[in-house]
């Protein structure tokens, strides 16, 4: 039976991109809270908190991460190291790379299959969506005059995982940030 | 919203130190604002020292949400609360046996208003000379003190008037962290109102007025003055039947009174309001009927057409007595003098000059025996 489609394609992957995080994030034990129009507007699409056990007296128990969330059809470049993304606005370069953050950002982008039948899949038994995202973080990335985008380079080691989401709230908790393409 | 200009971080480290929070002074070396509770094992909260920093507002907006979170309400709740910090805030609320009500007359809302205004002068004028009437609301420093004082958002769903007093709006050179002696002048007086009110409330609970009457018109220094309650009655609308509750929220960035809660409730029922007027005249018993020439303005014209064709009746005016108080009057006017009356309604600056004999009471107050109406324009 045909449906009225309500979302278009971009919309759905949007939508798939946020249920993949929120769903990676709830694994790994964080809360993940979608961002306000404000917060959208300064291109946060969420915000993840973990909560650690004490260390020394300067580290964060409670670590907060906002996340540019991104989903794309497109196969990315490989060049066997990291993964290609054109991010198509400069504002949120711009707002990705700042190094006097109070609350780390990163990227995180899902790589959909190109075909769209391929993107979930559900049964009875398991409930499947294909493929994964990558991150990085822009913290300190080069200021580049432009105003049509720029290419990311998305390390294939930082897969958006619950068990590397855990690791990088633990580096945030020292407030060790990572910087970009030092992966 | 521009939370860099509302929300200073010592305003919000200030509000979070006054729910036990705790800063973590390791973190000051990365610009960090890092606060934990013993309370909350495992939280905290983390902003920038510098609303210079990019991200400012949305870490705020991410404290604030914790904290609406942690202590149960809603983050609007929490952020009006975080930008009173340095105010001791009262609430005045009035409740209605109407549940339907959605509305007060407008008449009532100002009188409130009114009420608000002079209940912050007569305290702030008991705390520089206590006495049991002051026929002047009008020293220096009290005045200074209203103006001092900011009229906040109402809040939805009842007849809240808020109204802010900055603690350290008058007194820049008290110390850090005092003792309640030496608390900053505007703290004393919301200290004062909110001692005047316990003791008017208690003493009408406990049915010992004729008591506080007597120690208050006996003491050197009354807590409480006929000012005092002829504010509260401002708060009483008859038609409505309402109460009022008078919440003080103690400002977060200086000590509260020792014998405080956070938040102060006291509640004045409807049927308390007879009382405080009479106490109001007790405390002013030496008010009698004034017979005197009086300068004033005409305030509302609530005539009827006579048979003859003129309109005559009452008005309401605003009187300046000998000692420099004003008070609002009713008189009734034959047709000549209500014509003069409708002239200085109308114009601008007119006033006018009235001989009779102004009785004691509650505003408006009665003028009778009218032997001269008299138009003054400027």
């Amino acid at each position: 039976m045909a449906l009225m489609q309500g979302l278009s394609p971009p919309n759905i992957e949007s939508e798939l991109s946020h249920a993949y995080l929120h769903a990676v994030a709830s694994r790994a034990g964080l809360s993940c809270r979608n961002g306000n129009r404000h917060e959208d507007n300064n291109g946060i699409d969420a915000t993840l908190t973990a909560w650690l056990p004490p260390g020394d007296a300067s580290t964060l128990t409670e670590v907060s991460i906002n996340v540019q969330l991104k989903a794309t059809v497109d196969a990315p470049a490989d060049d066997g190291v990291s993964l290609s993304y054109f991010l198509r606005e400069p504002k949120r370069y711009n707002d990705l790379r700042s190094e006097t953050v109070a609350i780390p950002r990163i990227l995180v982008v899902l790589f959909l299959p190109a075909n769209e039948p391929e993107w979930l899949h559900h049964s009875p038994e398991q409930l499947i969506l294909r493929r994964c995202a990558y991150w990085e973080s822009l913290r300190g990335a080069p200021d580049i005059a432009t105003t049509s985008g720029t290419t990311i380079k998305l390390p294939k080691a930082q897969v958006f995982s619950p068990e590397g989401l855990k690791q990088l709230a633990e580096r945030l908790s020292r407030r060790a940030f990572p910087r970009y393409g030092a992966a | 919203m521009n939370l860099e200009t509302l929300i200073p971080p010592t305003n919000l480290r200030d509000y979070a130190k006054n729910q036990g929070w705790v800063l973590v002074k390791e973190a000051a070396k990365d610009r960090l604002c890092v606060m934990t509770n013993p309370r909350y094992q495992g939280r905290q909260l983390v902003f920038p020292m510098d609303t210079s920093a990019p991200d400012y507002s949305e870490a705020v907006m991410l404290v604030l949400d914790k904290l609406a979170a942690i202590e149960g309400r809603i983050t609007s709740d929490v952020f009006k609360n975080v930008l009173e910090v340095g105010d001791d805030a009262i609430a005045f609320r009035v409740t209605t046996p109407q549940p339907d009500d959605r509305s007060v007359p407008l008449a009532f809302a100002g009188s409130m208003l009114a009420g608000a205004q002079q209940l912050l002068l007569a305290s702030a004028c008991t705390v520089l000379k206590p006495q049991v009437h002051h026929p002047r609301l009008s020293r220096t420093e009290a005045q200074q003190f209203l103006e001092t004082a900011r009229f906040r958002h109402t809040q939805p769903g009842s007849f809240v008037l808020n109204v802010s007093c900055p603690v350290q709006g008058l007194d820049v050179q008290a110390p850090l962290l005092p003792g309640e002696a030496d608390a900053p002048f505007v703290r004393r007086a919301t200290v004062k109102l909110r001692q005047s009110l316990g003791e008017l409330v208690s003493a009408i609970e406990t049915d010992t007025l004729d008591d506080l009457v007597a120690a208050t018109k006996e003491s050197d220094s009354p807590v409480l003055s006929a000012n005092f309650c002829e504010a509260l009655t401002r708060f009483e609308d008859s038609s409505l039947k309402n109460s009022l509750e008078i919440g003080v929220t103690w400002a977060g960035s200086i000590p509260r009174p020792s014998s405080e809660n956070r938040t102060s409730l006291v509640r004045v029922q409807h049927d308390y309001f007879p009382r405080i007027e009479e106490i109001r005249r007790e405390l002013r018993s030496k008010e009698e009927h004034l017979e005197d020439v009086f300068p004033g303005t005409v305030e509302r014209l609530d005539g009827e057409m006579g048979p003859d064709g003129k309109r005559a009746g009452e008005v309401v005016l605003s009187l300046l007595t000998p000692d420099g108080e004003q008070v609002r009057a009713r008189a009734n006017l034959n047709a000549d003098q209500y014509e003069q009356a409708d002239k200085a309604h109308m114009k601008e600056g007119a006033f006018v000059k009235v001989k009779g004999k102004l009785h004691p009471g509650r505003q408006p107050r009665q003028l009778n025996d009218i032997t001269s109406f008299e138009l003054l324009i400027k």
